[in-house]
């Protein structure tokens, strides 16, 4: 658990460590059952539908104006998106 | 220690010439204001627009695929890996994980003359990421960074090598016929210096040919092919001592620092799992059909490879100048139209390597953009072929056109350039320089035959560099010895 969260970037607390873990165990306990029925003939369902994808013209289309592009950025330096360093002490 | 060796896989990438982004309609061009060229879908904003596959994408990465001697996958499909990172807006980046474009390729490279293998493990489409600009020095050092996303989404190709490198030499002529390969086939302008080609470079050392792999760095932030090259020679260096001292190389991300020439840790190395990589349902399968891949593989030209072999064969040139001369489709479609107007391969191709090439680079341009035609080039070589003109003279007369984009005979005419090979005019000089310079005369005739050079000299100053200087050896050899 505590490398899905480092992962996921989240911090956990022990209780919530916890509750996920239960969580865990009871998805892992229902991953468990899905082997006894007869999985062979089923694809993964890994999309909404069964068409293939389609493609697009390499056309260019109007971009968002910089007020709106930047619109939710918490912290912004001109035209650019301002972030925390990246790499820490 | 003895008997290690280097192993080196190289991850590519590579920004293709589409005009708009992967998935959606934003432009690419380089140098816009940041963040100018967003949109929901590329800046990952909630309520965007489902992505939609850009069709030159697709087929240039088929085409690149060919090129490089991969099978190409029956059905395409976009899978999502899932990192954080300032320059990802989504938090993910759609990539190729399962089913890659093209795998099971190599590349030749000539070393010494023996042409070895790269293998290519895959390539892959993907988009790319945003890009970070680090306040202060750089990213160790830095307070704060800021982004911008108009390269987020952008289409690259990754191409992944097999770990068969064994030096920083290998990995740097691998590169340059990547990069040969792809500018070609004309889907990327892949300069190094600008990010539109940038390399990673796996590398661990083992203790002899075939043992297990050691455990692998992987270099980042090499900005050039001398950076690929200084960074591998630095990271086998470190890691050959680290093995020599009896430690353990430890399996992580480097930085190559260019100012110091050195590698520095950045972050502990992720494995695939580390990304969590799923199918992205957004993004359905996109079947190939075999009539589309075979319309896009009579597209490709001949490659840098097949096109070297053939100039050794049907034009008698020596290796090196097949190789030089094929570096570039450019450069290769210029020699031969040269030829088209001056039948002379050893000529031409000696021509256009030293004198061409060395103009070219000193004024920094592209034999593209060269103001001299491959017709003049060929009737320069015919005039100096045809004795009208001395090797020295065309020379100047190069430059003149290269600046000028002038005709060889009318600069020739307009300076009176024409080569003097009348023998009586040339008899008249000589007589006058060996007047002049008694004590050359006397040396030659004492045996330094060094002398003679000195006097060919002055016959060629007192003609401006006109005179034939075959027929000036002659005729003074002549004169000296009768």
């Amino acid at each position: 658990m505590e490398r899905a969260a480092w992962d996921a970037r989240v911090k956990l607390n022990s209780e919530e460590t916890n509750e996920l873990l239960e969580h865990s165990r009871l998805v892992f306990e229902q991953l468990d059952s899905i082997p006894e029925s007869e999985l062979d003939t089923l694809q993964a369902t890994c999309y909404g539908h069964s068409q293939p994808n389609t493609v697009r013209e390499d056309t260019e289309e109007a971009s968002l104006p910089l007020s709106l592009s930047l619109g939710n950025a918490p912290d912004a330096d001109e035209s650019c998106f301002r972030v925390p360093r990246i790499i820490e002490e | 220690m003895q008997n290690m060796e280097t192993v080196v896989g190289l991850e590519v990438h590579v920004e293709l010439f589409t005009t708009t982004k992967l998935f959606c309609g934003c432009s690419t061009a380089f140098g816009a204001e940041p963040n100018s060229q967003v949109c929901p879908t590329c800046l990952g904003l909630p309520g965007g627009t489902l992505p939609r596959l850009n069709q030159r994408a697709v087929e240039y990465t088929i085409e690149a695929a060919l090129a490089l001697n991969c099978r190409i996958a029956e059905k395409i499909t976009f899978d999502r890996k899932n990192y954080f990172y300032a320059d990802l807006p989504k938090g993910y980046q759609i990539s190729q994980f399962f089913s890659p474009m093209g795998t099971g390729g190599y590349v030749e490279i000539n070393l010494d003359g023996k042409i070895k293998k790269i293998g290519i493990h895959q390539i892959h489409l993907e988009e790319d990421t945003g890009k970070l600009f680090h306040a202060g020095d750089d990213i160790l050092t830095s307070a704060y960074s800021r982004v911008d996303f108009n390269r987020a989404g952008v289409p690259l190709i990754e191409i992944v090598t097999e770990p068969d490198i064994r030096s920083a030499e290998e990995a740097r002529l691998f590169l340059q016929r990547l990069r040969s390969i792809l500018r070609y086939i004309d889907i990327s302008d892949c300069k190094m210096e600008e990010g539109s080609m940038r390399c990673d470079a796996n590398v661990s050392i083992r203790a002899a040919e075939g043992s297990a792999l050691g455990d692998k760095t992987e270099l980042k932030n090499m900005n050039s092919f001398r950076s690929v090259y200084k960074g591998i020679e630095y990271e086998v260096e470190r890691q050959s001592g680290v093995l020599k001292e009896g430690g353990k190389v430890i399996p992580e991300t480097r930085h190559w620092d260019e100012s110091k020439g050195i590698t520095t840790a950045m972050r502990s190395k992720f494995v695939s799992a580390d990304y969590r990589c799923f199918p992205d349902p957004n993004l359905p399968p996109l079947e190939t059909p075999a009539e589309w891949v075979e319309k896009i593989k009579e597209k490709i030209p001949e490659l840098p490879s097949s096109r070297s072999r053939r100039f050794i064969d049907d034009y008698g040139l020596p290796p090196y100048d097949a190789e030089v001369l094929t570096v570039s489709r450019g450069l290769a479609d210029y020699y031969e139209s040269v030829l088209r107007y001056h039948r002379d391969p050893k000529a031409a191709s000696n021509w256009i390597m030293s004198e061409l090439l060395r103009l070219l680079n000193a004024a920094g341009l592209e034999v593209d953009e060269c103001k001299i035609q491959p017709e003049a080039l060929g009737k320069l070589l015919k005039m100096i072929g045809d004795e009208v003109i001395s090797g020295k003279i065309a020379k100047t007369v190069l430059e003149e056109m290269f600046a000028s984009g002038e005709d060889p005979e009318a600069i020739v005419e307009r300076k009176g350039l024409v080569q003097i090979s009348d023998e009586s005019a040339l008899e008249e000089i000589i007589s006058r320089v060996l007047e002049n310079n008694p004590k050359s005369v006397e040396d030659y005739n004492q045996g330094k035959k060094k002398a003679m050079g000195f006097l060919v000299g002055q016959v060629m100053k007192e003609t401006g560099g006109k005179a034939n200087p075959q027929k000036v050896n002659e005729l003074l050899k002549e004169k000296l010895d009768g």
